[in-house]
């Protein structure tokens, strides 16, 4: 958008990092910020939308409600975390409906920024995350307890120990949270500028080159766009739905009786 | 509360798509452990070999404790 | 923010943004305290009326199946009982009918049995009325007889037996009159 705002060349600069750097709306207050309070906002309304008269027959709101909490309450929390995952069911609740209405802010005209594609927030998250599963692990287990069961590979020599017991530690105390986090920046950061390229490109195409082939084929490029936002649409889902179904499945091995 | 036996908890591994990605994640811990190592024990030793072997010493551990973790059990 | 971090985030897309870091940490977490606390409470409560009605109402269904079972057994013994006493009944009232017939013919047999008995009583009477008027009749016819004949000269064997057919002819002109009298005057 800047790009093409500053650089009226005739040449096409393609989208790229400085495109997601947004001038601020007021103050310190950019896009991204707004775009998170907003989420809150709106998730909270719509759920209390659904609940206003709770009836044993859900109405048609209520069963909207009801069905999202129930996806994650017995598809991903009773799965993943066993006999206490009623406890977690309200956090992987809220932290569902705040990744994926922020990620789908991506495809949502008007918006089309999804939020994740700044880093800052997907690294709280992991981090809130990280401290969760650690804490639930050392206090169900003490600390020694839980670095067995996160780090201990069972029934192998000690020789060999040696070698597995540090990639397991990475993996399972240093890595998760990186991995969690980025994955999920990543996709959205690289979904976003697809959609750029596409959209952008196909704007170039059409308003600034002057090559009539180049005009003719723009409409290709807003097809393009069209059918990756559909692609990024899944994309989006998928990524929430991982990150909600992994940061479960940590807090079921942090609790997990014994190895 | 819920009469369903929920899997996951009581011992066993969690379900298999978190297992996939705590796989990948394995690997990667493998490769970039012993990869460094190897790189470290290079740039010490002014040579080339060990970043190499490192990360194949290390794929192949993480290799076997995906086994040890995953399959065996 | 300083100038240096700002140059950084230019270059360098992995790198957060603080204000983001913050307001998203505040508006997550006091979205969960939020829902935690008014709307989710709703849904388990919803959820748990719904398994408790599910479960309620396998449980009603089982008591009404039970206590169907017990009734229909009930109705079974009381059928099998009501069927007993109505063969009984019927056997009851065979037996009774048959001794009712066994009487009624005992006494129809008795009855048949006076009556032929007051038929011949009657008879016998009737013969014994009978015989004595003949014998009282005969008596004066006789004597009237003998009258005539000695009246006449026995002599002609003609008039003798002339004499004897107009006797004859006058009794049997005696039994027709006697004979019609009772049915005209009714006297005997």
């Amino acid at each position: 958008m800047t790009t093409m705002a500053t650089a009226p060349a005739p040449g096409f600069e393609p989208p790229g990092v400085a495109d997601f750097n947004l001038p601020p709306v007021f103050g310190e207050i950019t896009k991204p910020v707004l775009l998170l309070v907003f989420s809150a906002i709106i998730i909270f309304a719509a759920f209390r939308f659904t609940v206003r008269k709770p009836a044993l027959v859900p109405s048609k709101s209520q069963f909207l409600g009801e069905s999202f909490h129930g996806i994650v309450r017995n598809s991903i929390a009773r799965d993943m975390i066993g006999a206490e995952y009623l406890k977690f069911v309200p956090f992987l609740t809220a932290l569902f409906a705040f990744l994926l209405v922020n990620n789908l802010f991506g495809i949502i005209p008007l918006i089309q920024f999804p939020t994740f594609s700044h880093p800052g927030v997907p690294y709280a998250l992991a981090g809130l995350v990280w401290l969760l599963y650690n804490y639930l692990g050392i206090k169900r287990h003490g600390f020694a307890g839980y670095m067995r069961i996160s780090t201990w590979p069972p029934d192998v020599p000690w020789w060999v120990r040696i070698i597995l017991t540090p990639i397991e530690f990475i993996s399972n105390i240093l890595l998760r949270p990186v991995t969690l986090s980025l994955r999920l920046f990543g996709n959205m950061f690289a979904g976003h500028l697809l959609l750029l390229l596409f959209i952008l490109g196909g704007q170039y195409m059409l308003f600034t080159a002057d090559s009539i082939t180049l005009k003719v084929m723009a409409p290709f490029a807003f097809a393009m766009g069209i059918v990756f936002t559909f692609f990024e649409a899944f994309v989006q889902v998928v990524q929430a739905y991982i990150f909600v179904m992994l940061t479960a499945s940590y807090i079921g091995t942090s609790l997990v009786d014994h190895h | 509360m819920e009469p369903d036996q929920p899997r996951g908890g009581g011992g066993q591994p969690p379900p298999p798509p978190s297992e996939a990605w705590t796989a990948l994640s394995h690997l990667l811990s493998g490769f970039l452990l012993f990869g460094g190592i190897g790189w470290g024990l290079d740039k010490l030793l002014d040579m080339r070999v060990f970043t190499v072997v490192g990360l194949l010493a290390g794929g192949v551990a993480s290799l076997y404790l995906i086994y040890l973790r995953y399959v065996k059990s | 923010m300083t100038t240096t971090l700002l140059a950084a985030e230019e270059l360098n897309p992995l790198a957060p943004h603080p204000i983001e870091i913050i307001v998203g940490l505040i508006a997550f977490l006091l979205l969960f305290w939020l829902l935690k606390r008014t709307v989710f409470p709703q849904f388990e409560k919803v959820y748990a009326e719904r398994v408790d009605k599910i479960e309620g109402g396998i449980k009603r269904a089982e008591e009404a199946q039970e206590e169907a079972y017990v009734l229909r057994q009930q109705y079974e013994d009381q059928l099998a009982g009501l069927r007993a006493e109505a063969a009984r009944i019927r056997d009851d009232a065979r037996a009774e009918g048959q001794q009712i017939k066994a009487e009624l013919r005992a006494q129809a047999e008795e009855e048949a049995e006076r009556i032929r008995q007051r038929g011949h009583e009657q008879i016998a009477a009737a013969r014994e009325q009978v015989a004595r008027q003949l014998r009282a009749e005969i008596g004066g016819i006789s004597v009237q007889l003998a009258e005539r004949l000695v009246g006449r000269e026995l002599s002609a064997e003609t008039r003798r037996t002339e004499t004897i057919d107009a006797f004859l002819a006058e009794l049997d002109e005696l039994a027709e009159r006697r004979e019609t009298a009772p049915a005209a005057g009714g006297a005997s």
